[in-house]
């Protein structure tokens, strides 16, 4: 991208995205879960698209999508939650630097990626959802530490199986489209 | 349009109601209000100042005019979560309250779901923490111009193009849960099963047949939307003005000022308080 | 004379990541106020000379420019895409793309906003520039409730707000019924004549364009440009066909007939056409000379819809005690201005939506019961996008993905698979990803996906959008083959009034939820009321038939449609 930086801030690829990726990730949060049996827990595959945005975009489209996706989803349910509203936004700024990792624009998606792809996924679930989340509940809404770290830990593994599952998929598949430098043959 | 949702989609902002005066507030007292009170009623367990939040919050909800059925359904699911939540912290922690409080009446039981009145305090408190904010939330839900959002904001120093983000999402949302509905039709056409008979690992794969469509024509869209918006303009400059800004009036001003009051007013009971809990117990 | 304000001097451009240059040695030059149609088959570097113009390239495609570009007198390269957007004004292809806001109001105010203009002046602008395009009332409508000819009127306000001397239109009839395409081009006609605007439109539909008088058409052609001159005069070569493009019907019933086409002036200007009674006594002889197409009655119901009612939530009923039937191997259109209630027809069949009251049989069979899924074992659905129906990533997994969901034994997986690859002339293709395919092509994967669970009826949303001639030939001889030799019932939703008439046994006009007639096409066309009603639009075949004095005008367009169909198999292209 030979972007003129004639003004500060944001590219407009990155607004657009972020904008967009804002209204699929509410779409996919407030009316696609999918219950897990856990009660009050679901395979949110919000942010498993989320996750794959950010991959290819960056921190910041990934960190401001996951904030305003989740604070319009708290919203939409009348009550905004900050603590998990922050670690969401945290967790899609994180995952945004796998774009630095995974390269998928320019560069073949290995299976090596992959697993380093997944396992900073692992590492910034537990570290939003097992820690933040709950360390915020505790600090700023003075909830009990057995209960909050019930919620985060849920909240980690869930997560981490849609971003484990889905973001995979998407993103082994959008890697399938960048790559078409192999000639195509008709049989 | 031929293919509508029958769910409508009205989640952020809907219509608007005929409502006296909260129609005419602008978008940015809006977002003041909502987050200066959250942020405040999220710190504070002054009880008394949580019900003084409320009190406040129902003025908005009052002047909202809402129909009890436009809101049933929230409210219900509002009611569900609190109690879950209530019920989780009490089974986890009887004696939280007793801890914070620093003293324990016992009211009945024994061992260690003992019910103490510090308990059922805190669990009280909790409750208008989560609920102080909801009929504010309602009465804007449902009278705001999301067309007014992305200029409130803007007015409040977030950076324009961050704003303009948000007015995309909002442009954006009703046509994904359209193409969501119609992809997710197409895909169960092409012989997918997503309804609850299906294994929940079944449905995590075959969410993904109907997010990978969806994923390629979002991001076709950003790109024809980027092109868009460049060739407007968009982002050449360091500031924008909005068509939706209005100047704030003086009711807007006063509100303005009424909910600051109030926020120093909670600050100032941190003091009073000697903590961010009112403690009636000694 | 004035000085042209777009010229073109030697110019190639090569993507940089392409082995061959896009455009080659392109030599033009545009006059201010000039109205010009640029068209050619795809792949002809159509877009490439578009994006040269607004400044896309180089700003989302970088490459190597070669030779001279100069818009009003200023050299290309010493402007970026925020200089252009003041000399020309772009309305891209897809209008509901185009539309940034929330808002009628916002996004015409939009490159203003951009340019931190004042409050006071982004309202009276907008005032203004509403009036002129007939939206006041439509101002604080949201993108999801404009019509597809509002959302390009709402495009227009917000690139023309800016009062750019070059106006630059791509595909401006894509998705627009055949009367709100009409009145599309009719406003940029009075527009650009009113403000003396440079209007270059960009679309292959030339018969729909020609509508409105145009100076000149340009034809490009593998990067290079191979006729530009007024359209009578292009009109009157045999170039449009030869390279795959659909010449307006008139011309080449005129050709056919073997009038000298160059002893016509303003042969673009057809209801101006003064034909001359030797030559209209001649095109009737001809015609009297084509064989009548048989016309075949297929009276057995096979789908039928009895005492629907169905309306969306929060709005008026949208069908009410609506009666239909669909008969066993037709091929039917379904035509109706857009908005009417074709596509809910349609989600109520294949059970994409369920209707309050009313009863659906297929055969013998109440559909009531069956699920979308087991619905789509019988009733095959091609959605308009391919890329909503598309999940895999390689052609040959696509097509047997329905299968495998329904737990089909893989090896009869193999040759079912097979099979429909090779009726659809996909099998070459197996192993292709899908990314790699054109638009036209990934419609039909989405025919195959859908006809290898072998269904009886086969419902196709606008089976030929977004294809030029020979692949809308080749499209249709395949829809009409299947119908004929595996009797497939065929319902098409289409706004081409040539493919209802070429291609349909009946045509079923609907208008708010009712229907306005149900007869052969031919009685459709003669049906003035019924045209307008429905916004659908006379063939020109018809209006040349009575400037030759054929009484029988709509025998005569029959007659020629089925002889250009057999003739087209001839200008059909292998893949």
């Amino acid at each position: 991208m030979n972007e003129k930086k004639s003004s500060r801030g944001l590219s407009v690829q990155a607004v657009v995205a972020t904008g967009i990726g804002i209204a699929i990730v509410f779409v996919l949060k407030r009316f696609v879960p999918i219950p897990t049996g856990v009660p009050n827990t679901t395979i949110d595959l919000g942010e498993a698209f989320l996750t794959f945005l950010a991959a290819i975009f960056g921190p910041a489209v990934g960190g401001l999508t996951a904030f305003f996706a989740h604070l319009f989803t708290d919203l939409s349910w009348g009550d905004p939650w900050w603590s998990w509203i922050i670690a969401d936004a945290l967790f899609g700024f994180l995952i945004g630097y796998s774009r630095n990792l995974l390269k998928i624009k320019q560069e073949k998606l290995t299976t090596g990626k992959l697993v380093k792809f997944n396992v900073l996924q692992v590492v910034a679930n537990i570290l939003c959802w097992g820690v933040l989340a709950p360390l915020g509940d505790i600090w700023i809404y003075s909830q009990p530490a057995g209960k909050v770290f019930l919620q985060g830990v849920t909240a980690t593994i869930t997560n981490s199986l849609a971003i484990g599952i889905v973001a995979t998929l998407l993103l082994i598949a959008y890697g399938k489209t960048q790559n078409q430098d192999q000639k195509l043959t008709k049989e | 349009m031929p293919t509508k949702l029958k769910t409508d989609p009205k989640p952020i902002a809907g219509s608007q109601q005929r409502a006296p005066w909260i129609n005419r507030l602008s978008g940015t007292t809006k977002i003041v209000i909502l987050l200066g009170l959250s942020a405040i009623g999220m710190v504070s367990y002054d009880t008394r100042y949580l019900v003084l939040l409320t009190a406040f919050a129902f003025i908005f909800y009052a002047a909202a005019r809402l129909k009890w059925r436009q809101v049933r359904g929230l409210v219900y699911a509002i009611i569900g979560f609190t109690l879950l939540n209530l019920v989780l912290v009490y089974v986890f922690s009887p004696h939280y309250g007793a801890e914070i409080y620093g003293s324990s009446h016992v009211l009945f039981g024994s061992g260690f779901f003992v019910v103490t009145t510090e308990e059922l305090f805190y669990l009280l408190n909790m409750t208008l923490k989560y609920i102080f904010i909801v009929p504010l939330i309602l009465a804007f839900l449902y009278t705001t111009d999301p067309s007014e959002l992305a200029a409130g904001m803007n007015r409040i120093k977030i950076p324009y193009k961050i704003c303009y983000a948000v007015e995309l999402s909002l442009r954006y949302i009703p046509d994904f849960m359209r193409e969501f509905k119609q992809i997710s039709l197409a895909q169960q056409a092409r012989g997918l099963e997503i309804s609850k008979k299906a294994g929940i690992w079944q449905r995590v794969k075959g969410s993904s047949q109907i997010l990978l469509p969806l994923v390629f024509s979002s991001l076709d869209r950003i790109e024809v939307t980027t092109r868009a918006m460049r060739l407007r303009r968009f982002g050449t400059q360091k500031k924008r003005t909005w068509y939706m800004s209005h100047p704030l009036a003086k009711l807007d001003y006063g509100l303005i000022f009424f909910t600051v009051v109030l926020i120093v007013l909670g600050i100032a009971l941190f003091q009073v308080n000697g903590g961010r809990y009112y403690n009636p117990f000694n | 004379m004035s000085t042209p304000n777009i010229v073109f001097k030697n110019v190639s451009f090569q993507y940089r990541n392409q082995t061959e240059p896009t455009l080659k040695n392109v030599n033009l030059e545009i006059m201010p106020g000039e109205k010009v149609l640029l068209t050619g088959p795809s792949g002809s570097g159509k877009s490439t000379l578009d994006s040269l113009l607004n400044g896309v390239i180089p700003a989302e495609f970088p490459g190597e420019l070669h030779g001279q570009v100069q818009i009003n007198g200023r050299e290309i390269t010493e402007l970026d895409i925020t200089a252009l957007s003041f000399e020309v004004g772009t309305v891209l292809q897809d209008s509901d793309a185009q539309f940034v806001a929330l808002t009628v109001a916002e996004d015409v105010a939009f490159a203003l906003e951009n340019d931190q203009r004042p409050v006071p002046e982004l309202h009276e602008r907008v005032a203004q520039w509403a009036e002129i395009l007939d939206l006041p009332e439509l101002l604080s409508h949201k993108p999801q409730e404009l019509s597809g000819g509002q959302k390009q009127r709402v495009a227009l306000a917000g690139v023309l707000i800016d009062n750019e001397p070059i106006l630059l239109l791509d595909e401006p009839l894509a998705n627009l019924d055949p009367a709100a395409g009409k009145a599309s081009m009719e406003l940029l006609a009075r527009l650009a004549d009113e403000r003396g605007l440079t209007v270059i439109v960009i679309d292959h539909r030339i018969e729909e364009a020609l509508q409105v008088a145009f100076d000149r058409l340009i034809i490009l052609k593998d990067g290079q440009i191979i006729a530009n001159d007024t359209p009578a005069e292009v009109l009157q070569t045999d170039v449009l066909l030869k390279n795959g493009l659909r010449e307006p019907l008139y011309v080449t019933a005129l050709k056919d007939a073997g009038i000298d086409v160059a002893q016509l002036s303003g042969l673009d200007d057809l209801p101006q056409l003064e034909l001359p009674a030797q030559m209209g006594q001649q095109l009737a002889t001809w015609q009297a000379s084509l064989p009548q197409p048989p016309v075949e009655t297929k009276p057995q119901p096979l789908l039928r819809g009895e005492g629907l009612n169905f309306g969306y939530a929060g709005q008026p009923p949208l069908f009410t005690n609506f009666d239909f039937t669909i008969n066993a191997g037709e091929m039917v259109a379904l035509v109706g201005q857009n908005g009417t209630g074709k596509t809910t027809l349609i989600n109520l069949i294949t059970g994409f939506l369920t209707p309050r009251s009313g009863s659906l049989t297929l055969g013998s069979q109440p559909l009531e019961q069956l699920s979308v899924k087991e619905r789509a074992e019988r009733i095959g659905y091609v959605l308009q996008d391919p890329n909503q129906m598309l999940s895999q990533t390689m052609v040959f997994a696509e097509v047997a993905l329905g299968l495998k969901l329904r737990h089909v034994p893989a090896d009869e997986q193999q040759t079912r698979v097979a099979k429909i690859l090779k009726v659809t002339g996909l099998y070459p293709y197996r192993n292709w990803p899908l990314s790699a395919l054109s638009f036209g092509q990934k419609k039909r994967v989405t025919i195959a996906a859908v006809l290898v669970l072998e269904p009886e009826i086969l419902i196709l949303d606008e089976p030929t959008a977004g294809q030029d001639l020979a692949h809308y030939a080749q499209m249709m001889d395949f829809l009409a083959d299947l119908n004929r030799d595996l009797g497939v019932t065929v319902v098409m939703v289409t706004h081409d009034m040539n493919l209802m008439l070429s291609y349909a046994d009946r045509a079923l006009v609907l208008d708010q939820g009712r229907f306005l007639a149900q007869a052969p096409p031919a009685e459709v066309l003669t049906d003035q009321a019924v045209i307008k009603q429905a916004h659908l639009s006379h063939l020109s075949l018809q209006t040349l038939a009575q400037k030759a004095g054929i009484a029988d005008a709509i025998s005569f367009a029959e007659k020629f449609t089925a002889y250009e169909r057999s003739k087209q198999h001839a200008y059909q292209v292998e893949n």
